[in-house]
């Protein structure tokens, strides 16, 4: 008979895990580089599907022994949390080399087993549980998922307060307390538990942990220079902040070549050890004159009043001291990391010149699109500045989708600009493709005589997209054309430009953006003949399809394969590839791992086995295409990414467990029906229940997230603990391997949701989760 | 069932067996170098290897370097310069393949055929006076010290400015001179150049290095960010100081080629 004790005790270890697992995921992200989180994770969480098949194959065993194991158990997880991170900072991989360099490749797989190890001891123990008090499914489920909900909660509260650092000792410390209080059979072996529960403490505690940044990342090399020191470090769950001094750092992004003077005194703030924006020191205005030698300073030379900005990123506030410098009378600009905030006004305002505190300026902390959702205001100019950061194909951008350019052009003032700075790409993709997101935003808009209201001019690496809620006047285009005689620019595009005017100083090769490109993305007719031709994807991103960096259509494949026989990857970005490589890998283990318990298992026909198999391969891959295509939904309203994770993964989780507990109470079709029908209402009317409830504080909207969630949650919580109930009743011995095919679908089904979403939407993943909650409903019947 | 488990075991070792066999005669040959303890062997062995990296050499030259860069200087000192001599001791054998490899501090050896081109950018003659920023190996100034008199270069990172220092010097003498400072202000007492080739990605070209360039000088620099597609843009200095850039080759990361020259 399971007890409250070993409920607890499986509250815990689940928590551990997630929480473990969110940690990993933080500490990947400041140590390596963007794709090497998922692509080694994925992997390691595959110890969920393993313990399955270890469960399958040592069913007696672990049965015989439950006590035993449990204790060791808790001893190799507190040890593997450390030394799983620790072990792995020592094998420095450069993914990139992996290509050519085969003695990497066993680094790497040093790293997938390292990794691996604890999620499969944690999640061996909670399996164990499953199959000990295999008579109490729903009891156990609920205790599994509200600490695995805990854990999240916990461990995103704790990275804003605590380095990744301590929170990994704090994980294997509590690990060591569970052992601790286990009811062990006498009074000498609870003296003997206590002793080696002391011990690991004291190893763990006294264990250096420190985290190793990657050698090819930014901040690691600007720490190997002489006179390099780190000022400020901040974490939190969103990112590691540095504030780093060097007399190395001369950061000026798209600056003109025309530019002699030298750059103010600088600190740059890291964001994950890489991508540095600057913070200049200045006394006087006249210090950031090299601001104004940007492509991005082109609008303030257009604008009819200065009034009111409004900045898509306040960073190091260096355009904010272009505002400033252009004598700007108001300036809002949005931060949505709260830490860089915090420290600008703190800690770094005297060297700042208390940019962040001027009379003029006003941050929020907020997400962009979250901003123009819940704001009426209007203003001259919005800026949407160059970043330092890299941009990845499967980075969700949500102000590049058509409807946040159309929601940045609706806060216009009748004579506003909207000023949208990139790198200059080559071949230039992403240049193309904001130009025709604009284009087919204004249209969506309403803007009449599309070809007057944009101009494109371009430095030596950087591009500077504006567009005019007034048509531009011949004036203004006089204006255009001094600008960039005098910083050496290039235009691109103005109403009535010649071809002769374009690429006057900076040749861009066989890349180069011809008039006839801009002007077929102008005309309705031709653009859809233009996206069909290109060899990339340049369809404007959508908030279902929010991967604005993503370019490769399928016909773009043999590209990429032809580029690799030839030594060569096509293209540099080799991030479209990481995905089919994740779900190649994936597919190969979990294959191995379904399969092979078989062999152990007694011969059942194959009817028998594949109900269950398809039942809980599709309960797998169908709670987390909900939960992921939740999270992008709730990004939008409720702010930043990482509220929208910590609500949605916390909500469905706990309303989950919930409905395990409640699970037998329903007829066996009601859980379908009822996730069925509310994910139906949610897919269509989402949007309209967030337009009805926008509330302006986070905690309304966040419990208005919770009203919305627990419905669909509470049944979602369901449908597994009845199928494995089923599987008890019928074939007891095949528990652990269902748990083991929903662990490994579980994890394959995030790679196959980006990959569903990237080429047909949020909206599709929730529909193929639909499709396998149905399927999952009819199998039902055919096992129980 | 047994015998499925055997399958599977077999299979596995035939997987470790192919991972771990040697890869061809110079790892044998690098072996017996290395046990070998009476020194007339050890030179002959040493001998017969550089023989084989001379071969390996000229087939790089031959299959890959030649399909981006043709200017037969350029070639030559690509034939004559020993990169095994600036690659890391494990990476030795793969030396002559045309690929960028590790050197430690995130820094890397430049795949051999973009060296060339790089090179063969600057359009060089014998008297011109060459500033490199970003040192690395030193095999970009090995290169370049064969085609001009006078290199300077440039490292950030003190321990590589070192050992580059130490192998160039043993090649070159005085004729290439490394320091340890920040490239960005490049050498102001030796300028102005007549052509500077940068190795390290930037967000805008130092203005310091543009006052140093020589009227009707060249500059090649990647652009991008690192480890994504980066370009090569020839920079020319004209007549009254006009800067014109051209973008004239897609690299990737570390930095491999894009085989479409322009």
């Amino acid at each position: 008979m399971v007890t409250g004790f070993y409920l607890a005790v499986l509250f815990v270890i689940s928590a551990l895990v997630l929480a473990y697992e969110l940690l990993l995921m933080r500490l990947f992200s400041i140590t390596h580089f963007h794709h090497f989180a998922p692509l080694v994770i994925s992997t390691a969480l595959l110890g969920f599907g393993v313990s399955g098949s270890f469960g399958a194959i040592f069913q007696s065993f672990f049965q015989k022994y439950f006590f035993r194991i449990l204790n060791f158990g808790l001893y190799g997880l507190a040890l593997s949390f450390l030394l799983g991170v620790a072990l792995s900072q020592t094998l420095e991989i450069n993914f990139f080399f992996l290509f050519w360099l085969p003695r990497l490749w066993w680094r790497l797989v040093c790293f997938y087993v390292l990794l691996l190890i604890p999620f499969l001891v944690g999640a061996q123990l909670i399996v164990l549980f499953f199959m000990q008090f295999r008579h109490k499914i729903h009891w156990l489920y609920a205790a599994n998922l509200s600490g695995s909900a805990f854990g999240a909660l916990f461990i995103v509260m704790g990275m804003f307060w605590a380095a990744p650092e301590f929170l990994l000792k704090l994980l294997s410390l509590l690990c060591v307390a569970l052992i601790l209080i286990m009811p062990y059979p006498s009074r000498k072996e609870h003296l003997l538990q206590l002793g080696g529960g002391l011990l690991l403490s004291l190893f763990i505690v006294f264990f250096p942990v420190q985290l190793e940044i990657s050698e090819y990342k930014e901040l690691a090399h600007f720490l190997k220079l002489s006179d390099t020191e780190i000022l400020y470090q901040r974490y939190s769950p969103e990112c590691a902040l540095h504030v780093v001094k060097s007399p190395s750092l001369h950061l000026s992004p798209g600056q003109s070549l025309n530019y002699t003077a030298s750059l103010p005194p600088q600190y740059a703030i890291f964001f994950d050890s890489s991508s540095p924006t600057a913070i200049s020191s200045f006394t006087d205005l006249s210090q950031m004159q090299y601001l104004d030698y940007s492509t991005q300073a082109l609008a303030y030379a257009l604008l009819a009043q200065k009034k009111r900005l409004l900045l898509m990123g306040a960073g190091g506030g260096t355009q904010i001291a272009l505002g400033l410098y252009h004598q700007m009378e108001q300036i809002i600009a949005l931060e949505r990391n709260n830490q860089v905030i915090q420290l600008m006004q703190h800690e770094l305002a005297e060297f700042s010149n208390h940019i962040y505190l001027q009379p003029q300026v006003k941050v929020l902390h907020t997400e962009a699109r979250h901003f123009l959702f819940s704001s009426s205001e209007t203003f001259d100019l919005i800026q949407v500045p160059l970043t330092g950061g890299e941009s990845y194909s499967l980075n969700e951008n949500y102000l590049y989708t058509k409807e946040g350019l159309v929601s940045m052009m609706q806060h216009l003032a009748p004579t506003g600009i909207l000023s949208i700075s990139q790198w200059m790409k080559f071949p230039p993709k992403e240049n193309k493709k904001m130009f025709a997101s604009l284009v087919e935003a204004a249209e969506t808009f309403g803007s009449k005589a599309l070809s007057l209201h944009f101009v494109l001019i371009k430095g030596w690496n950087s591009t500077t997209l504006l567009f005019g809620k007034s048509i531009f006047s011949t004036e203004q285009i006089v204006r255009v054309k001094q600008f960039c005689q005098q910083r050496h620019f290039d235009l691109l595009y103005y109403p009535g430009i010649q071809r002769e005017e374009m690429h006057q100083f900076h040749s861009a090769g066989a890349h180069q953006i011809q008039l006839e490109d801009l002007s077929a993305l102008l005309s309705p007719v031709e653009r859809t003949h233009y996206y069909e031709r290109s060899r990339f994807f340049l369809t404007p991103a959508t908030d279902d399809r929010p991967f604005f960096h993503y370019y490769f259509k399928l016909k773009t494949w043999p590209l990429v394969l032809k580029g690799f026989r030839h030594h060569s990857i096509f293209l540099g970005d080799i991030t479209p590839l990481i995905l089919p490589l994740t779900c190649l890998q994936l597919f190969f283990l979990s294959g191995l791992g379904i399969f092979l318990p078989l062999l152990f298992l007694k011969k059942l026909p194959a009817r028998q086995r594949l109900a269950p198999f398809f039942y809980f391969m599709s309960l797998g891959m169908s709670y987390m295409f909900v939960e992921m295509a939740f999270i992008q939904k709730f990004i939008l309203y409720l702010g930043p990414p990482i509220y929208s994770m910590s609500f949605v993964i916390t909500g469905f989780l706990f309303f989950s467990g919930l409905g395990s507990l409640w699970a037998v109470r329903f007829p066996a079709w009601v859980p379908f029906f009822g996730i069925i029908a509310f994910a139906l209402i949610y897919l269509f009317w989402l949007d309209t229940l967030f337009v009805m409830a926008s509330f302006t504080s986070l905690f309304l909207r966040g419990g208005f997230a919770f009203f919305v969630l627990f419905p669909l949650a509470f049944f979602m919580g369901m449908p597994f603990p009845r199928g494995l109930q089923q599987i008890e009743k019928m074939e007891p011995d095949f528990l652990p391997w269902c748990w083991g095919v929903n662990g490994f679908f579980s994890v394959i089904s995030t790679s196959v949701a980006t990959f569903l979403a990237v080429y047909l939407g949020f909206s599709a993943v929730l529909v193929f989760a639909l499709l396998l909650y149905l399927l999952a409903g009819l199998l039902y019947n055919r096992f129980s | 069932m047994k015998t499925k488990i055997i399958f599977f075991l077999f299979i596995l070792l035939l997987g470790v067996l192919w991972f771990f066999w040697p890869e061809n005669s110079l790892s044998r040959l690098q072996s017996a170098m290395q046990s070998a303890t009476d020194p007339v062997q050890k030179e002959k062995l040493m001998a017969e290897r550089e023989e084989k990296f001379a071969h390996q050499r000229a087939l790089l030259v031959e299959q890959s370097v030649c399909e981006l860069a043709s200017d037969s200087a350029v070639l030559k000192a690509m034939k004559k310069v020993p990169r095994h001599q600036f690659t890391r001791p494990e990476d030795i054998e793969k030396a002559y393949r045309d690929h960028p490899l590790p050197i430690g501090y995130g820094q890397t050896i430049s795949q051999p055929s973009l060296v060339a081109y790089m090179t063969e950018l600057l359009a060089l003659k014998p008297n011109d006076r060459v500033l490199e920023i970003g040192t690395g190996s030193g095999y970009q100034a090995a290169i370049l010290a064969e085609l001009v008199q006078e290199v300077y270069t440039i490292e950030l990172v003190s321990e590589l400015e070192k050992t580059a220092k130490q192998r160039l010097s043993s090649f070159y003498g005085d004729r290439v001179q490394v320091k340890c400072a920040d490239g960005y202000y490049g050498w102001s007492e030796y300028a102005p150049f007549s052509a500077i080739i940068v190795t390290a990605a930037l967000d805008h070209i130092p203005s310091p290095l543009i006052q140093q360039m020589k009227e009707g000088g060249k500059m090649v620099i990647p652009v991008g960010p690192v480890y994504q597609t980066q370009e090569l843009i020839l920079v020319t200095k004209k007549e009254g100081g006009v800067i014109q850039t051209k973008s004239v080759l897609s690299v990737s990361f570390v930095p491999f080629v894009h085989k479409e020259k322009k």
